[in-house]
């Protein structure tokens, strides 16, 4: 009785159990890698991903992709540089050396039109979102190039930046960033009424709409928070990387959705929690900094995240077809009862 | 499964109309656009989406994404070269110094191999399709960093560079091949049972199953058709390169699933035709092309290239709308 109850457990928290296996295995490999500051570093490391990760998994949970997050990401960043900068080598800015408050304020402004547009466009023209993002994807990227013609800006404020390098103590402000977004983000999705209305419109549209939710307006807002969290994932990686580039966030999206699957959040809408998408990335960013602290060929990591994002998948689907096989047996005992 | 024949003549060949369109407004906004030569030129620069897209659409009628065919094409195309050349500069091959006949069918195995565990992962370990590829293009673009160590490997194999640079007469082989592979997708799925059945599994796997189609054979059929395909486009693509970084194709499965979606091929599976599919790289290709002829400064193609792209797939968008309503079925399919 116990261990039939132990295993739904176990498998809905699936996630916390790679971590910790990753964790054991790592720090069985290397002395280094449980100390205070590689666990840090890991966080510090996390960042960016898990701020794009809940702007992913807010659409995802409706049950919509929004591919153009690694482009929003990189035209806000490499725009929000830009305009603080002074022009000419080397800092290749606009001159235009707006403060630091008033282009966050534009980054955001920024980000949220993007998501404006791909939710109008998605609900008012009834256009696929996979289809809608991908295009913006391919749109925002061209934009980016735009802005610098593909050049790097430097010279971005020190005050703007110490929200990705800055720290409280002995604590990085990216790690609080990142812990109090994602406990935001766990609240909003677990315990509002709005949460609650994106698990239904993922688990099943018509079923929402029938019971009173404006679906239509749902995606359009998650599309706005993924807008958002694009404009404040780019002021982070700023600050990390203290200069502004074209190619920031490229290929980047592979990433978050890896991140938010392993997670647990369904690909199809209304399953998962924020909860096992801040694992998922926690889980990624481990086996980074494991395998660099192994000292593994940069060459290899690529491949070896891969075959664990591949494993952690066959298991997740393993665990479904489980959860499937004894729901089924426990429908069929109560027919029979 | 086909178009109705009750569809207007426009909405059914529509991707045809929008190359039809954009091939005007270039003729009358350039002067060398409507010529022999660049007609070539923009089937030459067709040639390796084309391929791409083919695979792509296969699996995509099936009702299954494969996400992992840019990293697929990336591996062969280092293998291709890799397999073949000296070791250390200025080459930066394995220095086992294959063939390049055996080069070229280690790569196409290896591609095969790739579709094979795509789809054994999708259908007989029930992962989701969409995850298994996207795992496979992080995991094979990691084992093309770690071949060659990142490095750039230079091929000087004429023998192997003919799908690439070669010509037959006047016609650049790769156009020819890439022409001569879609006839053969479009001939296989439109009129064998193989290509009926891979309609009725994107349209409704359960009912297929039902009337005694395999769907899973056919699906780590077609994910086995995408890899052998990727493979040949990665050939075609360091042939005609002459060198193969490990970064070759990266971003690509973009502009492959944009191709297919605007010619019709239905992202829920079931719908659409590899005709329609090669209109789709036409008018992307032929919108790159133009853009070039009209000067229109680099970093400006990309962002308006998108913006086509959108634009095609709102028209998209609203003929499927229509559709819906006049034949009072509804846009959406279910599932």
């Amino acid at each position: 009785m116990t261990s039939r109850r132990a295993v739904p457990i176990l498998l809905d928290n699936l996630i916390w159990l790679l971590l910790l296996l990753a964790l054991i295995v790592f720090s069985t490999l290397t002395g280094r890698f449980l100390t205070v500051f590689n666990i840090t570093n890991i966080l510090v490391h996390s960042a960016v991903l898990g701020i794009m990760v809940i702007g992913q998994s807010f659409t995802l949970v409706t049950g919509n992709f929004d591919l153009s997050a690694e482009s929003n990401l990189g035209l806000i960043a490499v725009l929000g540089a830009f305009l603080m900068t002074a022009s000419g080598e080397p800092f290749n800015g606009s001159g235009i050396v707006l403060s630091p408050v008033l282009t966050l304020l534009i980054m955001f402004a920024v980000g949220l039109v993007i998501g404006a547009l791909n939710g109008q466009l998605i609900t008012r023209l009834k256009m696929n979102n996979f289809i809608v993002t991908l295009s913006m994807l391919i749109i925002i990227r061209g934009l980016a190039f735009l802005v610098t013609h593909g050049k790097t800006v430097t010279g971005i404020p020190e005050g703007f930046k110490a929200l990705g390098n800055g720290s409280l103590g002995p604590v990085p402000i990216s790690v609080i960033v990142l812990l109090a977004a994602f406990a935001l983000a766990f609240f909003v999705t677990r315990s509002t009424r709005f949460g609650r209305d994106l698990y239904a419109v993922g688990g099943n549209i018509d079923a929402a709409t029938v019971s009173g939710i404006d679906a239509h307006k749902r995606i359009r807002q998650v599309y706005l928070i993924s807008g958002a969290m694009a404009a404040f994932a780019a002021w982070i990686e700023l600050g990390r990387l203290g200069v502004g580039a074209t190619r920031i966030g490229e290929n980047m999206i592979f990433e978050i959705q890896a991140a938010a699957v392993i997670g647990g959040i369904s690909l199809f809408g209304g399953r998962g929690t924020m909860l096992g998408a801040l694992g998922g990335v926690l889980l990624l960013s481990s086996i980074n900094s494991g395998l660099n602290l192994m000292q593994v060929s940069g060459f290899a990591i690529d491949m070896v995240r891969g075959i664990v994002i591949l494993a952690a998948m066959l298991i997740d689907a393993q665990k479904t077809r489980y959860a499937s096989v004894s729901a089924q047996r426990a429908i069929g005992k109560r027919g029979r009862a | 499964m086909r178009p109705r024949s009750s569809t207007p003549f426009v909405l059914r060949h529509l991707i045809w109309f929008l190359v039809g369109a954009i091939v005007i407004f270039f003729t009358l906004t350039t002067r060398n656009f409507l010529t022999v030569g660049n007609f070539v030129n923009i089937l030459f620069n067709a040639s390796v989406l084309g391929v791409l897209v083919i695979g792509q659409s296969c699996t995509l009628i099936t009702g299954n994404f494969d996400l992992s065919i840019e990293s697929t094409l990336g591996l062969s195309g280092l293998l291709g070269i890799w397999f073949i050349t000296a070791s250390g500069p200025p080459l930066y091959g394995s220095g086992w110094m294959l063939s390049p006949a055996l080069s070229i069918l280690l790569i196409h195995l290896i591609g095969l191999g790739i579709g094979l565990i795509n789809g054994l992962l999708i259908t007989k370990m029930k992962v989701n399709n969409f995850v298994v590829t996207l795992a496979m293009l992080i995991t094979i673009r990691g084992l093309t960093l770690l071949v060659n160590n990142g490095q750039t490997a230079y091929g000087v194999s004429q023998a192997y560079n003919w799908i690439g640079l070669g010509k037959l007469g006047p016609i650049p082989v790769p156009v020819i091949a890439f022409l001569l592979l879609f006839a053969i997708a479009y001939v296989v799925t439109t009129y064998t049972p193989f290509g009926r059945e891979l309609f009725a599994i994107g349209a409704n796997r359960n009912a297929a199953y039902a009337s005694g189609v395999k769907p899973e054979t056919r699906i780590i059929q077609v994910y086995m058709i995408a890899g052998l395909l990727a493979a040949f486009a990665g050939w075609m693509l360091s042939a005609r390169l002459t060198n193969a970084m490990s970064s070759m194709g990266q971003g690509s499965v973009f502009e492959v699933f944009a191709a297919a979606v605007i010619g019709g091929i239905s992202l829920k599976g079931g719908q659409g035709s590899l005709v329609g599919a090669l209109g789709g790289v036409i008018l992307l290709t032929t919108i790159g092309s133009g853009l070039n002829l009209m000067n229109v400064s680099v970093y400006w193609i990309q962002a308006i290239r998108g913006l086509i792209i959108l634009v095609a797939m709102l028209i998209e968008a609203q003929k499927v709308r229509y559709m819906g309503a006049t034949t009072g079925t509804g846009g959406t399919k279910g599932r």
